[in-house]
């Protein structure tokens, strides 16, 4: 059933794109918050975390959505989160995470 | 010359039976051979009488040829177990086969030491088929059973060592089964005017679950519930749901407003958990306060589901919370606060998400609000008990499809006619 975790990161002009595929759970989710924590960020740049192709996002997951969150901050970039399937966006919504995070549908 | 089998191939010797014969003429006496063979040999009578014995198993058992041949028979060779052996077994088979291979015995030496040994007997009989003698051959076992005894031992050692895991398996079973009690209350207590009941899933007996919640009276009049579900599990999870707990139980005795005492544990939290490893809740935390036979709930919700209200009436209603934040990961949380009042007959319902999260059916769907919210619809009017027993039996209908814990608290003031059971 689970789907292993990949992130992959492609700088674009208009900002860092980190796509995370697959499950994020307890057991891999400090890898996104390596994957952050290691990106070349200079305060102004936009990371953006491409939710498209996850399948599964537990606690941890967003404990880790939530580290990346203040890595950017702390660092003065901006952050944004794009292509929230319908399941993860409830869940973002019923958390308020949905006031904290800047949310689009495309990058 | 080099002696040994592995020398050197002289020039010129290239005829392989050469070299053979020449080996031989190294082994050329069979008498040298019978007396130090790397075996024992030995021949008795049919009555077990020693005729012959080598050099080799004389000099095992540290005795001297006249004292044995003639004197005394193979089984005085023998220990007292190898001796009942040989003639209950040993000798009867060997008379009725002719041959006999392989048998485990153990001889004694003159010095009282044993010698483990393996025993093949032949018996030699005449033209007319007259047995006229016993030959024997003893092998030295003493490798091969300090060899079984090692793989006895290790065996034993496995066993143990898998006993061992056993124990401490089972100790820590028992050690995360009083740590998960000591996170919740032992059970509920009486408050006047108000049913209550609970029931708390644990996905794995291995593992602490994230999920707690409280109940206990204030005053005379008002009590204070919570319930909650931290992010993660195990020990580091358990320490954070005691952090939790007391917090909020303590804010709440001091000051009884639900939005409040969101804020005191979002800040104790962000305190004790900082930027780079954020711990957080999401909680449902509030206040009762009984008024004649009804009670004013006033309660604040940080990013919890939630909280469902069975009426009376048969009606259900969520007491939406939306924008409520979850509670000691984020500067400037929100907390939202919501009220009603509950009539004799209605109960209020607070669940944590491994109830609307639960996977059901074939293709494995979110079980959500919407399931909840009629399911709770078929079930009104209920008291507490009969709402957790029956949320009860659909956690347990949900099988594998439920591998999160679950938390469930139910709280109202009983029905006017009876204790709040329905009988349909």
């Amino acid at each position: 059933m689970t789907t292993s975790l990949t992130i992959t990161a492609s700088p674009t002009p208009a900002a860092l794109v980190l796509e995370v595929a697959g499950d994020l759970d307890h057991t891999n989710a400090q890898r996104l918050r390596r994957a952050a924590r290691e990106a070349a960020l200079p305060a102004g740049r936009l990371l953006a975390v491409d939710l498209g192709k996850l399948s599964f996002c537990d606690s941890s997951g967003i404990t880790a959505l939530i580290a990346v969150r203040n890595h950017v901050v702390s660092v003065d970039a901006r952050l944004v989160l794009v292509a929230v399937s319908v399941n993860m966006r409830r869940l973002l919504n019923m958390t308020g995470l949905d006031q904290v995070f800047d949310i689009r549908d495309a990058a | 010359m080099n002696r040994g089998a592995g020398g050197s191939e002289e020039p010129g010797t290239g005829v392989p039976g050469t070299r053979a014969a020449f080996s031989a003429l190294l082994e050329d006496s069979a008498e040298e051979l019978y007396e130090s063979a790397p075996c024992g040999y030995l021949s008795t009578l049919m009555d077990g009488t020693i005729a012959k014995i080598n050099a080799t198993l004389l000099g095992w058992l540290g005795l001297s040829r006249d004292e044995v041949v003639g004197r005394m028979r193979f089984s005085d060779l023998l220990t007292v177990g190898g001796r009942l052996y040989h003639e209950t077994h040993f000798a009867p088979l060997l008379r009725m086969q002719g041959r006999l291979g392989g048998i485990a015995l153990e001889m004694k030496g003159a010095s009282g030491s044993r010698l483990p040994v393996l025993i093949t007997s032949t018996v030699k009989k005449s033209d007319d088929g007259e047995p006229l003698l016993i030959r024997t051959t003893v092998f030295d076992a003493t490798d091969r059973r300090a060899y079984e005894k090692e793989l006895l031992r290790a065996r034993r050692a496995a066993e143990e060592a898998r006993r061992q895991a056993e124990a401490d398996r089972e100790a820590l079973r028992e050690a995360l089964a009083v740590l998960q009690r000591s996170l919740l209350p032992a059970a509920l207590p009486d408050i006047p005017g108000v049913e209550a009941a609970c029931h708390y899933h644990t996905a794995s007996p291995m593992e602490v679950g994230g999920d707690f919640y409280d109940l206990f009276a204030l005053d005379g009049d008002r009590s204070a519930f919570f319930l909650g579900d931290v992010c993660g599990k195990g020990p580091q999870a358990a320490a954070l749901t005691s952090l939790i707990r007391h917090t909020l139980r303590a804010t709440v005795l001091h000051d009884s407003d639900p939005v409040a005492n969101l804020h005191v544990l979002d800040t104790v939290l962000r305190d004790r958990y900082t930027g780079d490893d954020p711990r957080y809740c999401t909680v449902v935390s509030g206040v009762l306060e009984r008024a004649g036979d009804t009670v004013e709930v006033r309660l604040a919700s940080g990013g919890h589901p939630p909280a469902l209200v069975l009426r009376a009436d048969g009606r259900v209603e969520y007491l939406w919370t939306r924008g409520g934040m979850l509670v000691g990961a984020l500067p400037e949380a929100e907390f939202v606060p919501v009220g009603t009042t509950l009539h004799p007959g209605d109960t209020l319902l607070l669940y944590t998400d491994g109830l609307t999260e639960a996977r059901t059916g074939p293709d494995r769907e979110l079980y959500g609000y919407e399931a909840l919210e009629s399911f709770a619809a078929d079930l009104a009017p209920s008291g507490p008990h009969r709402v957790v027993h029956a949320l009860t039996d659909l956690l347990k209908g949900f099988g594998d499809g439920l591998d999160d814990d679950t938390a469930l608290l139910a709280i109202g003031p009983p029905a006017r006619t009876d204790t709040g059971f329905r009988t349909s």
